[in-house]
């Protein structure tokens, strides 16, 4: 049986509530997340998706509704470091997360604030580090690396914490494209191989393709839930979201509509080729 | 010739144990009107190149030409460079610091000692450039915006100079599609309607392949292609590819079949391009099949 790990129910979000600037930012959401699972959140600035990740580790409470981390009401005020030790996040800005003046000592922080030994201190920074595969910057000043290799320290600081969840907020919008492969790259293989369940949100459509399930969030509620294909074939709901569907996935719509054997569900380059080489 | 740079080196910390060559050998023209796309990965000195032509940085050696007068002279006028070429840095709204909309917008003006209706001319022109409404607008904090408004008022500060150029650094960086297709259709619409120069710097070959006339591909701190993006993709696809820089998802998907020995044309620069081809060649693989047959 495959156990429900994150549970949010009937959640509402709302900022300055009773003011005259009052926004919804949630809107009764409803979402279940299992071990091991690989979701996406996608939606336009201001859909709420920032919001939401921030309710996974108790940086938000919810203003009505609940949600569980591993059976944990985020609401029990007595389990916020617990929760927040299985629940690890990564924000957009590599720069603003980055604290101390060597990698290992970066990655170690959290592990000092939980009071380990020095041994087993050393044995989880060298393995956060080799699963990351930053292990030969350990002696780095973290601001001689690249955007992505701060990204990936930044990770290596969650997991070195044996957190369950990742959660990443945007982690790639100010990376460039090898940056990007590089950041992306590491935290799929984080999801296969170290069996960590992932919460990555984007709005970069093309990193949501291997995913398990996307969401997409609009104004505060959710819009579309399902497998990749599933949504990605909804290409005119997602483009009046102003969310951009991937060209391959745009041309293979197109060309299904055209009457030619492709299926509307192509998401990567390669089935696509593979499909044509068919018959042009 | 707008901008002309002729045997252009740049090093940063010359002599120092930490020299790094950041423009090597760098041979370009520029014409008026011309709308270009810079694309190269971080640190290959694409930053480094634009600063050079408005003179912010002077070439350790070659020449920098604007509109034939050479600006890595000393004693030149830079305050002239600097308002016949517009430069919008990354993240240009944390430059943003006045108290409305309009003061910051005529900061420029200000600067150049234009008189009181003119500076209220240039703002409201600047802010009809980038779309945005000057009575909803002007008075208002320019920290009260969303992140792509921002940006575009930070834009209409540099346009309110009235460039003849405009250089910008990732105008798109950290915007949703929504903000990043606005403010794109916006540089292209100044491109197109006020015949101002345009290059812009960017990591998505998508959009820049539809936008421009011209791209330049640069690698470690030289340039390595030169031409209308179709060519590019036609003809050197393959070296892009080895230089890690990608080709957009249609372009890469037609690249791909020819290497399968399919005979298709891999210029291609959008969805629509993409389709035609393709339908196109399953059109004379059904000729070709019932000639056959006839015969």
């Amino acid at each position: 049986m495959v156990s429900t790990l994150i549970k949010i129910e009937n959640l509402y979000h709302i900022y300055n509530q009773y003011k005259k600037n009052q926004i919804v930012a949630l809107d009764n959401i409803n979402l279940e997340i299992k071990k091991g699972e690989f979701v996406s959140i996608i939606g336009s600035n201001g859909s709420g998706k920032s919001t939401l990740a921030r309710h996974l580790n108790c940086l938000l409470l919810p203003t009505s509704g609940n949600v569980w981390v591993d059976g944990i009401n985020t609401k029990d005020k007595d389990k916020v470091w617990e929760i927040r030790q299985k629940v690890g996040m990564v924000f957009q800005n590599p720069d603003n997360q980055i604290i101390a003046t060597t990698v290992e000592d970066d990655v170690a922080f959290g592990l000092e604030n939980i009071g380990i030994s020095r041994t087993m201190m050393q044995e989880r920074v060298n393995w956060a580090l080799q699963v990351v595969e930053m292990e030969e910057y350990k002696k780095c000043e973290p601001h001689l690396l690249s955007g992505g290799q701060k990204q990936r320290v930044a990770i290596a600081g969650v997991i070195a914490m044996h957190s369950a969840f990742l959660v990443l907020d945007e982690p790639t919008a100010m990376l460039d494209p090898r940056g990007r492969k590089e950041v992306v790259d590491i935290v799929k293989k984080l999801n296969r191989e170290e069996n960590i369940t992932v919460i990555y949100i984007t709005h970069l459509m093309e990193e949501a393709v291997e995913s398990d399930k996307i969401v997409v969030l609009d104004k505060g509620k959710i819009a579309l839930m399902g497998r990749p294909e599933e949504v990605f074939s909804k290409a005119e709901t997602l483009k009046n979201l102003s969310l951009d569907v991937p060209q391959i996935t745009e041309l293979a719509i197109r060309l299904n509509k055209k009457g030619l054997d492709v299926s509307p569900y192509t998401l990567k380059v390669e089935e696509m080729v593979d499909q044509l080489c068919l018959f042009v | 010739m707008f901008i002309r740079l002729e045997n252009v080196y740049y090093t940063y910390n010359l002599h120092m144990p930490f020299e790094t060559k950041a423009l090597k050998n760098i041979n370009l023209d520029i014409k008026k009107g011309e709308f270009i796309g810079l694309i190269g990965h971080t640190g290959c000195g694409k930053t480094t190149l634009i600063q050079h032509f408005n003179g912010l940085l002077t070439p350790t050696s070659g020449k920098v030409y604007v509109e034939e007068m050479d600006i890595s002279k000393k004693g030149i006028d830079l305050k002239l460079i600097r308002q016949k070429v517009g430069l919008v840095f990354q993240y240009p709204e944390n430059q943003i610091f006045e108290e409305t909309i309009f003061q910051e917008i005529a900061f420029g003006p200000k600067k150049l000692g234009l008189p009181k209706d003119e500076i209220e001319k240039r703002v409201r022109e600047a802010l009809k450039m980038v779309d945005l409404d000057y009575n909803l607008y002007a008075e208002r904090s320019p920290f009260t915006l969303s992140g792509g408004e921002m940006r575009r008022v930070a834009l209409a500060s540099i346009l309110s100079i009235r460039p003849k150029m405009l250089i910008l650094d990732e105008p798109t960086a950290n915007l949703d599609p929504q903000g990043r297709n606005k403010i794109l259709s916006e540089i292209k619409a100044i491109h197109d309607n006020f015949g101002i120069t345009v290059v812009l710097v960017s990591h998505n070959m998508e959009k820049v392949a539809e936008m421009v006339d011209r791209l330049l591909v640069m690698n470690k701190g030289e340039i390595i292609m030169d031409g209308p993006p179709r060519e590019i993709f036609a003809k050197r696809a393959n070296d892009l590819l080895k230089v890690g820089l990608g080709l957009p998802q249609v372009t890469q998907c037609m690249y791909e079949l020819k290497i399968r020995g399919k005979d298709l044309y891999t210029g291609v620069l959008n969805v629509n391009e993409a389709e035609k081809e393709i339908l196109n060649n399953i059109k004379k693989l059904n000729s070709q099949l019932k000639k056959y047959e006839r015969l």
